[in-house]
Protein backbone atom coordinates (compact mmCIF):
# COMPACT_ATOMS: atom_id res chain seq x y z
CA UNK A 1 0.00 0.00 0.00
CA UNK A 2 1.44 3.44 -0.91
CA UNK A 3 2.56 5.57 2.01
CA UNK A 4 0.01 8.33 1.30
CA UNK A 5 -2.84 5.85 1.25
CA UNK A 6 -1.49 4.19 4.40
CA UNK A 7 -1.48 7.59 6.12
CA UNK A 8 -5.07 8.19 5.06
CA UNK A 9 -6.13 4.77 6.30
CA UNK A 10 -4.27 5.45 9.54
CA UNK A 11 -6.00 8.81 9.94
CA UNK A 12 -9.44 7.34 9.28
CA UNK A 13 -8.83 4.42 11.65
CA UNK A 14 -7.49 6.71 14.36
CA UNK A 15 -10.40 9.10 13.93
CA UNK A 16 -12.99 6.34 14.19
CA UNK A 17 -11.27 4.72 17.17
CA UNK A 18 -10.98 7.99 19.06
CA UNK A 19 -14.51 9.09 18.20
CA UNK A 20 -15.98 5.83 19.45
CA UNK A 21 -13.79 5.85 22.58
CA UNK A 22 -14.57 9.52 23.26
CA UNK A 23 -18.29 8.91 22.90
CA UNK A 24 -18.16 5.91 25.23
CA UNK A 25 -16.08 7.80 27.81
CA UNK A 26 -18.37 10.82 27.61
CA UNK A 27 -21.44 8.68 28.21
CA UNK A 28 -19.83 7.11 31.27
CA UNK A 29 -18.97 10.57 32.60
CA UNK A 30 -22.56 11.78 32.13
CA UNK A 31 -23.92 8.66 33.84
CA UNK A 32 -21.45 9.14 36.66
CA UNK A 33 -22.81 12.67 37.15
CA UNK A 34 -26.35 11.30 37.30
CA UNK A 35 -25.32 8.64 39.81
CA UNK A 36 -23.87 11.39 41.98
CA UNK A 37 -27.50 12.54 42.30
CA UNK A 38 -28.45 9.04 43.56
CA UNK A 39 -30.09 8.26 40.22
CA UNK A 40 -30.00 4.52 39.60
CA UNK A 41 -28.61 3.46 36.22
CA UNK A 42 -28.64 -0.33 35.79
CA UNK A 43 -26.04 -1.97 33.56
CA UNK A 44 -28.50 -2.63 30.74
CA UNK A 45 -29.57 1.04 30.74
CA UNK A 46 -25.93 2.12 30.78
CA UNK A 47 -25.13 -0.08 27.80
CA UNK A 48 -28.20 1.07 25.92
CA UNK A 49 -27.35 4.75 26.42
CA UNK A 50 -23.71 4.11 25.50
CA UNK A 51 -24.74 2.57 22.19
CA UNK A 52 -27.36 5.25 21.58
CA UNK A 53 -24.80 8.01 22.11
CA UNK A 54 -22.73 6.72 19.20
CA UNK A 55 -25.17 8.84 17.21
CA UNK A 56 -22.81 11.75 17.87
CA UNK A 57 -20.09 10.19 15.68
CA UNK A 58 -21.06 12.08 12.49
CA UNK A 59 -20.60 15.40 14.31
CA UNK A 60 -17.61 14.36 16.40
CA UNK A 61 -15.50 12.53 13.79
CA UNK A 62 -14.77 15.57 11.54
CA UNK A 63 -13.61 17.53 14.59
CA UNK A 64 -11.37 14.67 15.72
CA UNK A 65 -9.97 14.30 12.20
CA UNK A 66 -9.00 17.98 12.08
CA UNK A 67 -7.32 17.65 15.50
CA UNK A 68 -5.36 14.64 14.31
CA UNK A 69 -4.24 16.26 11.04
CA UNK A 70 -2.64 19.02 13.10
CA UNK A 71 -1.33 16.66 15.77
CA UNK A 72 0.12 14.17 13.29
CA UNK A 73 1.89 16.96 11.40
CA UNK A 74 3.47 18.20 14.61
CA UNK A 75 4.45 14.73 15.91
CA UNK A 76 7.01 13.95 13.12
CA UNK A 77 8.55 17.39 13.66
CA UNK A 78 9.02 16.54 17.34
CA UNK A 79 10.59 13.22 16.42
CA UNK A 80 12.89 14.95 13.95
CA UNK A 81 14.05 17.80 16.17
CA UNK A 82 13.74 16.29 19.67
CA UNK A 83 14.04 12.59 18.99
CA UNK A 84 12.45 9.73 20.87
CA UNK A 85 9.99 6.96 20.25
CA UNK A 86 7.71 7.50 17.25
CA UNK A 87 4.70 5.72 18.73
CA UNK A 88 5.07 7.61 22.00
CA UNK A 89 5.10 10.95 20.18
CA UNK A 90 1.93 10.09 18.27
CA UNK A 91 0.22 8.96 21.49
CA UNK A 92 1.13 12.30 23.09
CA UNK A 93 0.09 14.21 19.95
CA UNK A 94 -3.31 12.50 19.90
CA UNK A 95 -3.98 13.26 23.56
CA UNK A 96 -2.76 16.86 23.43
CA UNK A 97 -4.65 17.59 20.20
CA UNK A 98 -7.95 16.44 21.71
CA UNK A 99 -7.54 18.21 25.04
CA UNK A 100 -6.30 21.42 23.43
CA UNK A 101 -9.22 21.49 21.02
CA UNK A 102 -11.73 21.00 23.84
CA UNK A 103 -10.12 23.78 25.86
CA UNK A 104 -10.14 26.13 22.86
CA UNK A 105 -13.81 25.33 22.22
CA UNK A 106 -14.63 26.11 25.83
CA UNK A 107 -12.71 29.40 25.67
CA UNK A 108 -14.55 30.43 22.50
CA UNK A 109 -18.03 29.12 23.30
CA UNK A 110 -17.80 29.95 27.03
CA UNK A 111 -19.57 26.65 27.73
CA UNK A 112 -18.58 22.98 27.48
CA UNK A 113 -19.79 21.58 24.17
CA UNK A 114 -19.38 17.92 25.18
CA UNK A 115 -21.05 17.41 28.56
CA UNK A 116 -18.85 14.45 29.41
CA UNK A 117 -15.77 16.69 29.42
CA UNK A 118 -16.99 19.20 32.03
CA UNK A 119 -14.98 17.52 34.78
CA UNK A 120 -11.20 17.10 34.85
CA UNK A 121 -11.74 13.34 34.77
CA UNK A 122 -13.94 13.68 31.70
CA UNK A 123 -11.44 15.93 29.96
CA UNK A 124 -8.59 13.51 30.70
CA UNK A 125 -10.68 10.61 29.44
CA UNK A 126 -10.96 12.42 26.11
CA UNK A 127 -7.20 12.81 26.22
CA UNK A 128 -6.99 9.04 26.65
CA UNK A 129 -9.29 8.58 23.65
CA UNK A 130 -6.96 10.83 21.66
CA UNK A 131 -3.93 8.87 22.86
CA UNK A 132 -5.51 5.62 21.68
CA UNK A 133 -6.10 7.20 18.28
CA UNK A 134 -2.49 8.34 18.16
CA UNK A 135 -1.35 4.82 18.92
CA UNK A 136 -3.55 3.36 16.17
CA UNK A 137 -2.21 5.89 13.66
CA UNK A 138 1.39 5.21 14.66
CA UNK A 139 0.99 1.44 14.36
CA UNK A 140 -0.66 1.58 10.93
CA UNK A 141 1.79 4.09 9.50
CA UNK A 142 4.81 2.40 11.10
CA UNK A 143 3.83 -0.72 9.20
CA UNK A 144 4.01 1.40 6.04
CA UNK A 145 7.51 2.53 6.87
CA UNK A 146 8.65 -1.04 7.52
CA UNK A 147 7.19 -2.28 4.22
CA UNK A 148 9.07 0.49 2.47
CA UNK B 1 -71.27 -1.93 12.31
CA UNK B 2 -72.83 -1.88 8.83
CA UNK B 3 -71.60 0.16 5.84
CA UNK B 4 -74.25 2.83 6.30
CA UNK B 5 -73.18 3.39 9.92
CA UNK B 6 -69.54 3.66 8.91
CA UNK B 7 -70.38 6.09 6.13
CA UNK B 8 -72.46 8.27 8.46
CA UNK B 9 -69.71 8.23 11.07
CA UNK B 10 -67.09 9.30 8.54
CA UNK B 11 -69.40 11.99 7.24
CA UNK B 12 -70.07 13.30 10.76
CA UNK B 13 -66.34 13.27 11.46
CA UNK B 14 -65.64 15.17 8.24
CA UNK B 15 -68.30 17.80 8.98
CA UNK B 16 -67.01 18.15 12.54
CA UNK B 17 -63.43 18.65 11.39
CA UNK B 18 -64.50 21.25 8.83
CA UNK B 19 -66.47 23.15 11.49
CA UNK B 20 -63.53 23.00 13.90
CA UNK B 21 -61.11 24.15 11.23
CA UNK B 22 -63.30 27.13 10.39
CA UNK B 23 -63.64 27.98 14.06
CA UNK B 24 -59.86 27.90 14.56
CA UNK B 25 -59.19 29.88 11.41
CA UNK B 26 -61.64 32.59 12.40
CA UNK B 27 -60.40 32.86 15.93
CA UNK B 28 -56.72 32.95 15.08
CA UNK B 29 -56.74 34.93 11.87
CA UNK B 30 -59.03 37.76 12.79
CA UNK B 31 -56.47 40.25 14.00
CA UNK B 32 -54.15 42.95 12.81
CA UNK B 33 -50.76 44.11 14.00
CA UNK B 34 -49.35 47.56 14.57
CA UNK B 35 -45.68 48.41 15.07
CA UNK B 36 -45.64 50.60 18.17
CA UNK B 37 -41.91 51.34 18.13
CA UNK B 38 -38.82 49.91 16.47
CA UNK B 39 -35.06 50.01 16.81
CA UNK B 40 -34.50 48.21 20.09
CA UNK B 41 -31.14 46.52 20.55
CA UNK B 42 -31.54 42.99 21.96
CA UNK B 43 -34.58 43.72 24.14
CA UNK B 44 -35.63 41.16 26.73
CA UNK B 45 -38.81 42.38 28.39
CA UNK B 46 -41.32 45.22 28.49
CA UNK B 47 -43.67 46.65 31.07
CA UNK B 48 -46.54 49.13 30.90
CA UNK B 49 -46.65 52.16 33.16
CA UNK B 50 -50.07 53.48 34.27
CA UNK B 51 -49.52 56.75 32.33
CA UNK B 52 -49.18 54.87 29.03
CA UNK B 53 -45.40 54.87 28.79
CA UNK B 54 -43.77 51.52 28.12
CA UNK B 55 -40.42 50.51 29.62
CA UNK B 56 -38.25 48.11 27.62
CA UNK B 57 -35.14 46.38 28.91
CA UNK B 58 -32.21 45.89 26.56
CA UNK B 59 -29.66 43.26 27.53
CA UNK B 60 -26.81 45.71 27.03
CA UNK B 61 -28.12 47.48 30.14
CA UNK B 62 -30.53 50.13 28.91
CA UNK B 63 -34.02 50.65 30.27
CA UNK B 64 -35.70 52.46 27.39
CA UNK B 65 -38.87 54.52 27.43
CA UNK B 66 -41.51 54.31 24.72
CA UNK B 67 -43.79 57.33 24.71
CA UNK B 68 -46.43 58.08 22.06
CA UNK B 69 -44.92 55.53 19.70
CA UNK B 70 -41.36 56.80 19.95
CA UNK B 71 -38.32 55.55 21.78
CA UNK B 72 -36.99 58.43 23.86
CA UNK B 73 -33.30 59.18 23.53
CA UNK B 74 -33.02 59.50 27.29
CA UNK B 75 -33.06 56.13 29.06
CA UNK B 76 -34.13 55.52 32.64
CA UNK B 77 -31.18 56.57 34.79
CA UNK B 78 -29.51 54.75 37.68
CA UNK B 79 -30.16 51.29 36.26
CA UNK B 80 -27.77 48.88 38.02
CA UNK B 81 -24.82 47.79 35.92
CA UNK B 82 -25.27 44.29 34.55
CA UNK B 83 -22.85 41.70 33.18
CA UNK B 84 -23.46 41.80 29.45
CA UNK B 85 -22.11 38.57 27.92
CA UNK B 86 -23.57 35.44 26.36
CA UNK B 87 -27.21 35.38 27.42
CA UNK B 88 -26.52 37.79 30.27
CA UNK B 89 -27.31 41.45 30.75
CA UNK B 90 -30.37 43.37 31.86
CA UNK B 91 -33.28 40.93 31.75
CA UNK B 92 -36.79 41.24 33.18
CA UNK B 93 -38.82 44.15 34.53
CA UNK B 94 -42.04 44.00 36.54
CA UNK B 95 -44.07 46.62 38.38
CA UNK B 96 -45.11 45.85 41.91
CA UNK B 97 -48.81 44.99 42.21
CA UNK B 98 -49.13 48.10 44.37
CA UNK B 99 -47.12 50.31 42.01
CA UNK B 100 -49.72 53.09 41.96
CA UNK B 101 -49.00 53.73 45.62
CA UNK B 102 -45.38 52.65 46.14
CA UNK B 103 -43.84 53.33 42.66
CA UNK B 104 -41.80 50.14 43.12
CA UNK B 105 -40.56 47.99 40.28
CA UNK B 106 -38.33 44.94 40.07
CA UNK B 107 -35.45 44.22 37.72
CA UNK B 108 -33.55 41.02 37.12
CA UNK B 109 -30.13 40.97 35.52
CA UNK B 110 -26.85 39.09 35.23
CA UNK B 111 -24.54 40.28 37.94
CA UNK B 112 -20.78 39.80 38.16
CA UNK B 113 -18.05 38.99 35.66
CA UNK B 114 -16.61 36.13 33.66
CA UNK B 115 -14.90 34.77 36.75
CA UNK B 116 -18.12 34.73 38.78
CA UNK B 117 -21.66 35.76 37.86
CA UNK B 118 -25.24 35.11 38.86
CA UNK B 119 -28.89 36.00 38.35
CA UNK B 120 -29.81 38.94 40.59
CA UNK B 121 -33.11 40.57 41.55
CA UNK B 122 -33.41 44.16 42.75
CA UNK B 123 -36.24 46.47 43.70
CA UNK B 124 -36.23 50.19 43.00
CA UNK B 125 -38.48 53.20 43.14
CA UNK B 126 -39.32 54.78 39.79
CA UNK B 127 -39.21 58.53 40.19
CA UNK B 128 -40.14 61.09 37.60
CA UNK B 129 -37.30 63.37 36.59
CA UNK B 130 -38.81 66.00 34.32
CA UNK B 131 -39.98 64.08 31.27
CA UNK B 132 -37.78 61.15 32.18
CA UNK B 133 -37.38 58.60 34.89
CA UNK B 134 -34.77 57.67 37.46
CA UNK B 135 -34.43 54.64 39.69
CA UNK B 136 -33.91 55.34 43.37
CA UNK B 137 -33.79 53.31 46.58
CA UNK B 138 -32.27 50.40 44.72
CA UNK B 139 -32.18 47.36 46.95
CA UNK B 140 -30.64 43.99 46.15
CA UNK B 141 -33.28 41.42 47.05
CA UNK B 142 -31.59 38.25 45.86
CA UNK B 143 -28.40 37.00 44.21
CA UNK B 144 -28.19 33.37 43.13
CA UNK B 145 -25.53 31.33 44.85
CA UNK B 146 -22.93 30.12 44.14
CA UNK B 147 -21.47 32.36 41.47
CA UNK B 148 -20.86 30.54 38.20
CA UNK B 149 -18.41 31.10 35.37
CA UNK B 150 -20.57 30.53 32.30
CA UNK B 151 -22.49 33.50 30.81
CA UNK B 152 -25.46 31.28 29.88
CA UNK B 153 -28.79 30.15 31.31
CA UNK B 154 -29.62 32.97 33.71
CA UNK B 155 -33.38 32.65 33.16
CA UNK B 156 -34.43 35.70 35.24
CA UNK B 157 -38.20 35.95 34.77
CA UNK B 158 -40.07 37.63 37.65
CA UNK B 159 -43.65 37.07 38.81
CA UNK B 160 -45.61 38.20 41.83
CA UNK B 161 -47.94 35.99 43.83
CA UNK B 162 -51.23 37.06 45.34
CA UNK B 163 -49.65 37.53 48.76
CA UNK B 164 -47.11 39.94 47.29
CA UNK B 165 -44.16 37.55 47.42
CA UNK B 166 -41.90 37.37 44.37
CA UNK B 167 -40.96 34.41 42.21
CA UNK B 168 -37.77 34.43 40.14
CA UNK B 169 -36.53 31.82 37.70
CA UNK B 170 -32.83 30.98 38.05
CA UNK B 171 -31.28 28.94 35.25
CA UNK B 172 -28.89 26.04 35.59
CA UNK B 173 -25.87 27.91 34.20
CA UNK B 174 -25.51 25.34 31.35
CA UNK B 175 -22.37 23.60 32.62
CA UNK B 176 -23.87 23.08 36.09
CA UNK B 177 -26.98 21.15 35.13
CA UNK B 178 -26.77 18.56 37.92
CA UNK B 179 -27.02 21.42 40.44
CA UNK B 180 -30.66 21.79 39.37
CA UNK B 181 -31.27 18.64 41.44
CA UNK B 182 -29.29 19.79 44.47
CA UNK B 183 -31.00 21.93 47.07
CA UNK B 184 -27.78 23.46 48.43
CA UNK B 185 -27.65 26.02 45.60
CA UNK B 186 -29.99 28.23 43.55
CA UNK B 187 -29.14 26.99 40.05
CA UNK B 188 -32.01 25.44 38.10
CA UNK B 189 -34.63 26.64 40.60
CA UNK B 190 -37.59 28.93 41.03
CA UNK B 191 -37.01 30.97 44.14
CA UNK B 192 -39.59 32.80 46.24
CA UNK B 193 -38.84 35.78 48.45
CA UNK B 194 -40.78 38.58 50.04
CA UNK B 195 -40.79 42.09 48.60
CA UNK B 196 -38.05 43.08 51.04
CA UNK B 197 -35.85 40.11 50.14
CA UNK B 198 -36.62 38.08 53.24
CA UNK B 199 -37.61 34.43 52.99
CA UNK B 200 -41.30 33.55 53.43
CA UNK B 201 -41.79 31.28 56.39
CA UNK B 202 -43.93 28.89 54.35
CA UNK B 203 -41.34 28.19 51.65
CA UNK B 204 -41.11 24.40 51.14
CA UNK B 205 -37.48 23.86 52.16
CA UNK B 206 -37.15 26.40 54.96
CA UNK B 207 -36.83 23.69 57.58
CA UNK B 208 -34.63 21.34 55.53
CA UNK B 209 -31.04 21.34 56.70
CA UNK B 210 -28.56 22.29 54.00
CA UNK B 211 -31.23 23.49 51.59
CA UNK B 212 -31.41 27.08 50.37
CA UNK B 213 -34.54 28.48 52.00
CA UNK B 214 -35.46 30.60 48.97
CA UNK B 215 -36.07 27.51 46.80
CA UNK B 216 -39.70 27.11 45.75
CA UNK B 217 -39.31 24.44 43.03
CA UNK B 218 -36.36 22.70 41.40
CA UNK B 219 -35.16 20.58 38.49
CA UNK B 220 -35.36 23.39 35.91
CA UNK B 221 -33.02 24.20 33.03
CA UNK B 222 -33.46 27.62 31.41
CA UNK B 223 -36.94 28.87 32.25
CA UNK B 224 -37.58 32.28 30.75
CA UNK B 225 -41.33 32.37 31.30
CA UNK B 226 -43.40 32.60 34.43
CA UNK B 227 -47.03 33.67 34.54
CA UNK B 228 -49.49 33.59 37.41
CA UNK B 229 -53.18 33.49 36.50
CA UNK B 230 -56.07 32.67 38.80
CA UNK B 231 -53.54 31.56 41.40
CA UNK B 232 -51.92 29.02 39.06
CA UNK B 233 -48.20 29.38 38.26
CA UNK B 234 -47.44 28.58 34.63
CA UNK B 235 -43.86 28.20 33.52
CA UNK B 236 -42.03 27.16 30.41
CA UNK B 237 -38.41 26.32 29.85
CA UNK B 238 -35.91 25.68 27.13
CA UNK B 239 -34.83 22.10 26.75
CA UNK B 240 -31.55 21.43 24.96
CA UNK B 241 -32.12 19.84 21.52
CA UNK B 242 -35.79 19.08 22.11
CA UNK B 243 -37.44 18.81 25.47
CA UNK B 244 -38.89 22.33 25.70
CA UNK B 245 -41.57 22.22 28.38
CA UNK B 246 -44.62 23.94 29.78
CA UNK B 247 -45.30 23.18 33.43
CA UNK B 248 -47.68 24.17 36.18
CA UNK B 249 -45.46 24.85 39.17
CA UNK B 250 -46.28 23.79 42.69
CA UNK B 251 -44.19 24.46 45.76
CA UNK B 252 -41.55 21.89 46.62
CA UNK B 253 -41.88 19.78 43.48
CA UNK B 254 -39.06 18.46 41.33
CA UNK B 255 -39.43 19.11 37.60
CA UNK B 256 -36.78 16.60 36.62
CA UNK B 257 -33.94 18.32 34.74
CA UNK B 258 -31.43 16.80 34.01
CA UNK B 259 -32.61 13.37 35.19
CA UNK B 260 -35.64 13.32 32.91
CA UNK B 261 -36.03 15.12 29.59
CA UNK B 262 -37.22 14.41 26.06
CA UNK B 263 -34.31 16.45 24.78
CA UNK B 264 -30.74 15.58 23.87
CA UNK B 265 -27.54 17.54 24.09
CA UNK B 266 -26.83 19.81 21.14
CA UNK B 267 -24.31 17.29 19.78
CA UNK B 268 -26.95 14.55 19.80
CA UNK B 269 -25.78 12.75 22.95
CA UNK B 270 -28.24 11.74 25.61
CA UNK B 271 -28.52 13.92 28.69
CA UNK B 272 -30.02 11.02 30.58
CA UNK B 273 -31.46 7.60 29.82
CA UNK B 274 -34.77 8.59 31.40
CA UNK B 275 -37.88 10.45 30.32
CA UNK B 276 -39.60 9.65 33.60
CA UNK B 277 -38.40 8.93 37.11
CA UNK B 278 -40.09 8.58 40.52
CA UNK B 279 -41.06 11.84 42.25
CA UNK B 280 -40.29 13.96 39.17
CA UNK B 281 -43.00 15.92 37.38
CA UNK B 282 -43.84 15.33 33.75
CA UNK B 283 -44.24 18.42 31.55
CA UNK B 284 -47.82 19.24 30.57
CA UNK B 285 -46.60 20.19 27.11
CA UNK B 286 -43.38 18.99 25.50
CA UNK B 287 -41.94 20.48 22.34
CA UNK B 288 -39.53 18.10 20.64
CA UNK B 289 -38.00 19.32 18.39
CA UNK B 290 -37.44 22.59 20.20
CA UNK B 291 -39.33 25.79 19.53
CA UNK B 292 -37.18 27.72 22.09
CA UNK B 293 -39.93 29.31 24.23
CA UNK B 294 -38.94 32.80 25.32
CA UNK B 295 -41.94 34.30 27.07
CA UNK B 296 -45.56 33.69 27.96
CA UNK B 297 -48.68 35.72 28.67
CA UNK B 298 -52.14 34.85 29.94
CA UNK B 299 -54.87 36.62 28.00
CA UNK B 300 -58.59 35.98 27.78
CA UNK B 301 -58.27 32.55 29.43
CA UNK B 302 -55.50 31.43 27.09
CA UNK B 303 -51.74 31.18 27.32
CA UNK B 304 -49.63 32.67 24.54
CA UNK B 305 -46.05 31.44 24.19
CA UNK B 306 -43.47 33.22 22.05
CA UNK B 307 -40.57 31.34 20.53
CA UNK B 308 -37.14 32.13 19.20
CA UNK B 309 -36.25 29.08 17.10
CA UNK B 310 -39.71 28.44 15.68
CA UNK B 311 -40.22 32.21 15.29
CA UNK B 312 -43.81 31.87 16.32
CA UNK B 313 -46.52 32.56 18.86
CA UNK B 314 -48.42 29.52 20.07
CA UNK B 315 -51.79 29.56 21.79
CA UNK B 316 -52.42 27.11 24.63
CA UNK B 317 -55.66 26.38 26.42
CA UNK B 318 -55.74 25.41 30.07
CA UNK B 319 -58.17 24.50 32.81
CA UNK B 320 -55.60 25.16 35.52
CA UNK B 321 -54.59 21.49 35.68
CA UNK B 322 -53.95 20.50 32.08
CA UNK B 323 -52.58 22.46 29.12
CA UNK B 324 -53.21 21.85 25.43
CA UNK B 325 -51.17 23.34 22.62
CA UNK B 326 -53.56 24.73 20.02
CA UNK B 327 -50.81 25.58 17.56
CA UNK B 328 -49.36 28.69 15.96
CA UNK B 329 -51.36 31.93 15.86
CA UNK B 330 -50.68 35.47 14.63
CA UNK B 331 -48.56 34.15 11.77
CA UNK B 332 -48.18 37.63 10.32
CA UNK B 333 -45.55 38.32 12.96
CA UNK B 334 -42.26 37.02 11.65
CA UNK B 335 -38.83 36.43 13.11
CA UNK B 336 -37.55 35.47 16.52
CA UNK B 337 -39.91 36.70 19.21
CA UNK B 338 -38.49 37.60 22.61
CA UNK B 339 -41.34 38.76 24.83
CA UNK B 340 -45.10 38.97 25.12
CA UNK B 341 -47.30 40.81 27.60
CA UNK B 342 -50.80 42.15 27.99
CA UNK B 343 -51.06 45.94 27.74
CA UNK B 344 -53.23 48.26 29.76
CA UNK B 345 -55.62 48.34 26.80
CA UNK B 346 -56.07 44.56 27.15
CA UNK B 347 -54.26 43.80 23.90
CA UNK B 348 -51.22 41.62 23.45
CA UNK B 349 -47.86 43.24 22.77
CA UNK B 350 -44.79 41.37 21.55
CA UNK B 351 -41.13 42.29 21.33
CA UNK B 352 -39.13 40.78 18.52
CA UNK B 353 -35.52 39.73 19.08
CA UNK B 354 -32.24 41.04 17.72
CA UNK B 355 -30.56 44.37 17.16
CA UNK B 356 -33.37 46.09 15.22
CA UNK B 357 -36.22 44.75 17.29
CA UNK B 358 -39.80 45.97 17.21
CA UNK B 359 -42.59 46.35 19.72
CA UNK B 360 -45.76 45.14 18.04
CA UNK B 361 -49.36 45.44 19.17
CA UNK B 362 -51.77 42.66 18.26
CA UNK B 363 -55.38 43.74 17.94
CA UNK B 364 -57.77 40.83 17.97
CA UNK B 365 -60.83 42.26 16.29
CA UNK B 366 -63.12 39.55 17.63
CA UNK B 367 -62.37 40.68 21.18
CA UNK B 368 -63.36 44.31 20.61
Amino acid sequence: MPNFLRNVVGLVAATLTTSVAGSVFSTQSVISSLRSLDVEVPLATRLSMTVDDLAILPSMAPLVAICFVVGFIVAPLCIRYIGGNRTAWHVVAGAVALITTLLIMKAVLLITAIAGTRSVFGLLSFGLAGAIGGWVYAKITTQARLEK
Amino acid sequence: MNKLSVTLLLLASLVSSVINAQHTATETDDYFTTVVASGFNQPWAHEFLPNGDILVTERVGNLKIVRDGKILEQVVSNVPESYYAGQGGLLDIMLDSDFDRNRTLYLSYAFGSSSGNATRLVSATLNTNGDNYALENIKILFTASPLKQTPQHYSGRIAQMGDGSLLLTVGDGFDYREDAQRLDNHLGKIIRINRDGSVPADNPFVAQRGAKPEIWSYGHRNHQSLVIADGVVYQNEHGPKGGDEVNIIEAGLNYGWPVITQGRDYNGARVTPYIEYPDMQQPLVDWTPSIAPSSMAFHMSKLYVTSLAEKSIRMLTTDGETINDQGIVFEAIEGRIRDIAVGLDNHLYVLTDGDQAELIKITQTLLR
